[in-house]
């Protein structure tokens, strides 16, 4: 799949406007998302100090990110695992496709994991004559209807039961469409994967550098069968994701669980280092962790480092009010949300997201929701920055009207006549008062009133008069 | 234990310290935080507290607490074991329970590493599993099982139902403790903590059909946790 999805950025906003099953699925569970993190948030008490140490954690690793991941490296390798660094995708892909074919694997299974979307590793094991299950129940409906994930925690948000009914119908299913009995299909199913796969693959929440481990925050379980049950186990990991020790690693997996679903734990939380011990007989007996840098390294040192402080728990999403319109397919990016609008562009270019800093209303519920203190807004504003001082790539009629704006205003002549003229020269577009054609990027979502015939200076004469 | 391959580190390192305006720096650095408010979380709750605490969030999570002395241990798990009408039931061995097997008309086997393809074949079978956690939270109502030798990683996995004995010597505050434990093993270079470690709260469940919990998902559907007073 890779990090991109298709068309284009005012399509994709406008399907999601244009989708009411989508727009209440996605209201609703910001909703109730942002209200259970919010109470987890009360129960833990002194939860500022546990952003500000959480914060100061993300920083320290980012600081000394090469000596963690050294460590981590050697410490993995101590205990039987393989570690490989991809700088790309392609680097990552070619080496598990040529882990799994010295395997002779054909059957895959996954736990969910977002940068082996990122990466699109699933089409490239499919090309290797493999077939690859995603086992997260939510992963698992997409990847039956070929749809791509709308937010990081819940990815099948945009999906109703009765589409869930539909896909697994197509699937052999013959149940009816309540969540309980299509979840215990999804079980039965998901087993007999599981139970055949020769090769597991997962994502990684965080590292252990001082254990040699790899940590999973799940609810399902699925993240447990993919690395109990196969021979062979293959974690991905984004390179920042790691953490000094379990002190460090349990005060992150708190924020995480708190703050995405506003559970104290989630109902696992899973860490493995290496291969099964010796004397033991379950778990993986050949292991393989890949760490992916895929433009991360070219974060650091620059003004956007804190972006790198992410722990994916998807709490600014669940806050923001441009998601809650235009759900996450609009992103068009697997990151959506605020975080998806600082990181998308920054991973894969401005070309292709050069919209997406600007679909935010700036009012700053991100930053405060985020559990490690990423100033989301503000970096959402340096990029608007970048795209127009840098970069040059503020859309073409914005500029043009930027630099009449800038003529204009600076002749008080010039001022007065646009200031008549205005109320006027939008007259064709209006009905009642309100600018309707002609703007539908603003008009869609917000009223514009037609400019007053009065204008200010009118105004101000009037005023001056009456005192 | 053979070292597994590392592959193009050195390079990959040498990019991340460019990017930070330095060489490459493998010294330790010295971890030094201004906060630490995990210690303060049930700092001063008494062992009553602790264990009103766990029984709390057990409800909240659909799991069910039992609580007996050691005496009563077997009897507790075979009126468990009929409750669930379970066929077969798999267990783990553990030196803190010198012996123990309750005596139920169901099939009864132990994880033997011995007999490795046996017993996987039996956890796959199983319809309850019966494990002995090594630690438990108050705070999240969770156990806490690690991977070692003659411990099993799918016993509290794939059987539908999952029976978790804790001493009640092993119940901390929070995970803050166990981590630390944990880390102690590592930080000298030592590597001695386990393989595998499973932090397990409740059932296994899924909210990803309109936000509905689903109990029970890939994981067991139901989870008994039996406290043991004086172990």
């Amino acid at each position: 799949m890779g990090i991109r999805l298709d068309e284009k950025f005012q399509t994709r906003r406008k399907d999601g406007i244009d989708n009411p099953f989508m727009r209440e699925a996605v209201s609703s569970a910001q909703d109730r998302l942002r209200g259970v993190r919010l109470y987890a948030a009360e129960e833990l008490g002194d939860w500022e100090a546990f952003r500000d140490h959480s914060e100061e954690i993300r920083q320290h690793v980012l600081e000394h990110l090469d000596y963690y991941l050294y460590q981590l490296s050697e410490n993995i390798s101590k205990r039987g695992g393989h570690v490989f660094f991809a700088e790309t995708p392609e680097e990552a892909n070619r080496y598990i496709r040529e882990v799994v074919r010295s395997k002779d694997a054909k059957h895959i299974v996954k736990a969910k994991s977002m940068v082996t979307e990122e990466i699109g590793l699933n089409e490239a094991l499919k090309e290797e004559g493999c077939t690859v299950v995603e086992s997260d129940l939510g992963e698992w409906i997409l990847q039956l209807d070929n749809d791509p994930p709308s937010h990081i925690i819940a990815p099948a948000l945009h999906k109703d039961r009765n589409a869930v009914h539909k896909t697994f119908t197509a699937n052999g299913y013959e149940g009816t469409n309540d969540p309980t009995e299509l979840g215990r299909y999804a079980r039965r199913e998901l087993r007999k994967d599981f139970l055949k796969a020769e090769v597991g693959i997962t994502g990684c929440n965080f590292a252990i550098a001082e254990s040699g481990a790899v940590g999973l925050v799940t609810n399902e379980g699925n993240g447990r069968m993919v690395t109990s049950l196969p021979d062979t186990v293959i974690s991905v990991m984004g390179m920042e994701r790691l953490v000094p020790s379990y002190e460090e690693f349990e005060v992150l997996v708190n924020m995480l669980c708190r703050s995405a679903v506003g559970q104290r734990l989630t109902s696992y939380i899973t860490t493995f280092a290496g291969t099964r011990a010796v004397g033991e007989i379950d778990g993986p007996e050949e292991f393989h962790l890949v760490i992916v840098d895929n433009k991360r390294s070219g974060i650091l040192g620059t003004q956007f480092q804190s972006v790198l402080q992410c722990i994916r728990c998807a709490s600014c999403i669940n806050v923001c009010p441009v998601y809650r319109h235009i759900g996450g397919h609009a992103y068009g990016s697997i990151y959506s949300g605020p975080i998806g609008a600082v990181l998308a562009p920054l991973l894969d270019g401005y070309e292709n997201y050069k919209e997406l800093p600007y679909a935010s209303s700036l009012c700053g519920a991100c930053t405060e929701a985020c559990p490690v203190k990423i100033p989301l807004h503000e970096l959402l504003i340096e990029h608007r920055r970048v795209i127009v001082e840098e970069k040059k790539q503020s859309p073409f009629v914005e500029r043009i009207a930027m630099k009449g704006f800038a003529v204009t205003s600076s002749s008080p002549l010039l001022f007065g006549a646009a200031e008549q003229m205005a109320p006027f020269a939008t007259s064709p577009f209006t009905n009642a008062g309100q600018i309707e054609k002609g703007l539908p990027a603003w008009t869609d979502s917000k009223d514009l009133p037609q400019p007053s015939k009065q204008t200010v200076r009118d105004w101000f004469k009037k005023r001056g008069n009456a005192e | 234990m053979n070292p597994g391959t590392i592959t193009n580190r050195e390079d990959f390192l040498k990019r991340i310290a460019n990017q930070l305006g330095r060489d490459v720096d493998l010294t330790p650095p010295k971890r030094v935080y201004k906060h630490r408010p995990q210690d303060d979380v049930l700092k001063d709750a008494s062992d009553e507290e602790l264990l009103e605490t766990f029984r709390m969030v057990a409800t909240r999570i659909h799991t069910d607490v039992i609580e007996c002395e050691s005496t009563h241990l077997d009897e507790t798990l075979r009126l468990l074991i009929e409750q669930y009408g379970g066929q077969a039931i798999i267990a783990e061995h553990d030196a803190r329970i010198k012996s123990w097997a309750p005596k139920t008309s169901a099939s009864f086997d132990w994880w033997d590493a011995t007999r490795p393809d046996e017993s996987r074949a039996l956890a796959v079978k199983a319809d309850i599993g019966i494990t002995i956690a090594d630690a438990a939270f108050a705070e999240s109502a969770t156990i806490v099982q690690y991977a070692k030798p003659g411990k099993s990683r799918t016993i509290s996995l794939l059987p539908h139902d999952h029976i978790a004995i804790i001493p009640k010597s092993v119940l901390v505050p929070r995970m803050t403790q166990t981590a630390k434990q944990l880390s102690a093993l590592d930080q000298d270079g030592d590597l001695a903590s386990p393989h595998g470690v499973n932090f397990i709260s409740g059932p296994s469940n899924s909210a990803d059909i309109e936000m509905n919990l689903i109990v029970g998902v890939h994981g067991p559907v139901r989870v008994a946790y039996v406290l043991v007073h004086d172990l």
